[in-house]
């Protein structure tokens, strides 16, 4: 007792822990190809489970906000170049920005969808999201303080809702935007169920 | 007023006035008489010294520029108040229940369940501190239904205190190891000598809280600035300087008056807390509310082979600054080897020095060019254990059987890198592990079978019971 926080820094042979699995070797070829396994498509990915992804419509949704928010924009620059003519050069390149972003963000918001993903394991949901700030949440059904559906007005005219898992803790992201409500209510109720029969509290 | 003696209810057991019997068996009390005083505190006081003052010398019909008659209509009305509401405020500490009564003219009652009782705590303001008065607040899960007892005198408080820890105990453990300790009905069991595991004395407190990071950067650049306006001939840095530095006096001040006096003691329950200057504190820690815990190392604590052992509780929520740091501090400062046996004792004997720590690989460096060094984690079937920070160095310690979720996280150099880093979720507290910049494969296989839902089966005690047998000197794990 009380020499842990040496043990980090003495010369002689350190364990690794993390690698304490048996499906992960020890040896440095091993483990390179682990990581370059972990480095491939999807570093994420749960063993022996497929991703259940979220609706497209959540895509057609946010491609449809981006669309408004941009012809909103560009709509403004024409009329400002139409009435102030010496400053048209200005309000086209603005546009063309505008289009320009726009574009990339239409791109972007498909890839995004796609990379939401959800796998209900025996104990635990595992949620991933994110293309290049890429996240994995695990949550134990047991830490489930309740689990809520919520649909704004807009993603109600989407046909879509969000369905989110609450702990204890105000770090747990386990959120689904996207889903079918009917699908959402039925995920909302088979982890409240996991959740009560599993209970641990704190 | 009631014209009851102080003095005469001070050796009392808990309360003595109201006789109503219920079915609970216990009965329903009063707080101490004294009590609408304290609460009307200093203004009270003063505006009743004030009144005197004027009645004694009479030159005057009037205070502060009031008729004398109104400022006494005021008086009356005033501690009238206080009267009432002390007459209408009533306790009673059942089997299973504490109920309280309170309100004057919104009538409040209110039953807290012992089971779901996660903190008692022994408060002292100053007013009280003088006339010998404590208050006792109960907290329970989420802070949601709590009950705040003011006055009594510091050995009902104290008593009260130890026998609803006793209670709630037995109500969260039906089958606890000592049955014979906990009679319900039998008023306030003897409170065993608590072991004292640690002390603080005053000048190692004050000069610990100086080497702070915090100061010790402010002092730092004092002399810096001071340096080069001398060798500029321009005064003006040190102007700037002037907040940095009160700031800096403000938080050693606040970090000295809130831990001044620190005892920790280990009873049959758990851990106790006792410190503070101005307002003196008692809270206990049991092992099974301990979410975690965290041992902080600024830079020249290192040197000095000092510690500071915070701890996150459930349902423990600070409510002034002072009370922040306090709830959240097991030992101010010790000297390392201590500090490390404190934290297994909170986490029921799971050693957290006994876990391996990995170091991220040097690759991180790219990353966190300064902190890199001390990037380390590590995990056995009992608890996970992380290390990050350079100028202020913590290690994060989380039963596993404590983490309400964990999330994996890999931004696009980290990914190039083949490193992730790994949160572990607690509820609010102190305690924030984080494994940074570790190899991505090995991290993703742990987060995804980090959390437990059970402690590990050699600890032999089915979740969310009691543990005070538990022996914090062996390690859990092998």
């Amino acid at each position: 007792m009380g020499c842990g926080g040496d043990q980090v820094r003495s010369p002689g042979p350190i364990g690794n822990d993390w690698t304490a699995d048996a499906s992960l070797g020890t040896t440095r070829r091993t483990l390179a190809r682990v990581e370059a396994a972990a480095g491939s498509a999807d570093p994420f990915a749960v063993p022996g489970q497929a991703w259940s992804r979220v609706s497209a419509r959540l895509a057609l949704l946010r491609r449809s906000v981006t669309l408004g928010l941009a012809g909103l924009l560009v709509v403004g620059a024409v009329a400002l170049a139409v009435l102030f003519p010496d400053r048209r050069l200005s309000a086209v390149a603005f546009a063309v920005a505008v289009v320009l972003v726009a574009g990339w963000v239409m791109f972007l918001v498909g890839r995004q969808v796609a990379a939401w993903g959800w796998v209900e394991r025996v104990d635990d949901l595992v949620v991933t999201r994110g293309v290049l700030w890429r996240r994995l949440d695990v949550v134990p059904y047991a830490r489930m303080q309740l689990v809520d559906v919520t649909s704004g007005p807009l993603e109600r005219a989407f046909g879509v809702a969000t369905v989110r898992m609450h702990t204890a803790a105000p770090g747990t992201q386990a959120h689904l935007p996207g889903l079918p409500p009917e699908q959402a209510r039925l995920l909302r109720d088979r982890w409240t169920e996991r959740g009560e029969s599993l209970a641990a509290g704190l | 007023m009631t014209g009851a003696d102080p003095a005469a209810a001070a050796g009392a057991a808990p309360g003595e006035a109201a006789p109503d019997e219920t079915r609970e068996g216990g009965r329903l009390r009063r707080l101490h008489p004294i009590s609408p005083l304290l609460r009307g505190g200093v203004l009270a006081v003063a505006g009743l010294l004030a009144l005197g003052r004027q009645l004694l010398t009479g030159d005057r019909d009037d205070v502060f520029g009031w008729r004398i008659e109104l400022v006494a209509v005021g008086a009356v009305v005033v501690v009238a108040y206080f009267a009432l509401s002390w007459w209408s405020t009533r306790y009673q500490l059942g089997e299973h229940t504490l109920r309280t009564e309170t309100g004057v003219l919104l009538r409040r009652s209110r039953r807290i369940r012992l089971d779901r009782v996660q903190a008692v705590e022994v408060q002292q303001p100053l007013l009280a501190r003088l006339t010998g008065m404590a208050a006792v607040h109960v907290e329970t899960a989420g802070g949601g239904a709590e009950a705040e007892l003011a006055y009594l005198t510091l050995s009902q408080a104290h008593a009260l205190r130890s026998e609803l820890m006793a209670r709630a105990a037995a109500a969260a453990a039906p089958v606890a190891d000592e049955p014979a300790a906990v009679q319900p009905g039998v008023p306030a069991a003897p409170v065993e000598p608590d072991q004292v595991v640690h002390r603080v004395p005053s000048d190692r407190l004050l000069v610990s809280q100086l080497v702070r990071t915090g100061p010790v950067l402010a002092l730092g650049s004092g002399v810096v600035a001071a340096a080069a306006s001398v060798w500029l001939g321009q005064p003006l840095g040190l102007a700037l300087l002037v907040p940095v530095l009160l700031g800096a006096a403000g938080t050693v001040w606040s970090g000295f008056s809130a831990h001044q006096g620190f005892v920790l003691t280990r009873g049959a329950r758990g851990l106790v807390v006792r410190a503070g200057l101005l307002d003196v504190r008692t809270q206990s820690v049991p092992p099974d509310r301990v979410q975690g815990v965290v041992v902080v190392e600024p830079l020249v604590w290192r040197w000095l082979g000092w510690c500071e052992v915070q701890v996150t509780v459930a349902g423990v929520q600070g409510r002034s600054d002072d009370g922040v740091r306090l709830t959240h501090t097991l030992v101010p400062v010790a000297p390392r080897q201590l500090g490390a046996r404190v934290a297994a004792a909170a986490l029921a004997g799971r050693d957290p020095d006994g876990v391996v720590l990995t170091r991220a690989p040097r690759r991180s460096r790219w990353l966190a060019p300064v902190t890199a060094g001390q990037l380390a984690a590590g995990r056995t079937d009992a608890l996970v254990v992380t290390r990050r920070g350079w100028l202020t160095r913590r290690t994060d310690v989380v039963p596993r059987h404590k983490v309400q979720s964990c999330a994996l996280r890999q931004g696009p150099l980290q990914r190039r890198l083949r490193l992730a880093t790994l949160d572990v979720h607690l509820p609010a507290g102190p305690v924030g592990a984080e494994a940074r910049y570790q190899p991505a494969g090995p991290l993703w296989a742990a987060a995804l079978g980090l959390a437990a839902v059970r402690p590990p089966a050699a600890d032999g005690v089915m979740h969310g019971t009691g543990r005070g047998g538990s022996d914090p000197g062996t390690p859990a794990v092998p």
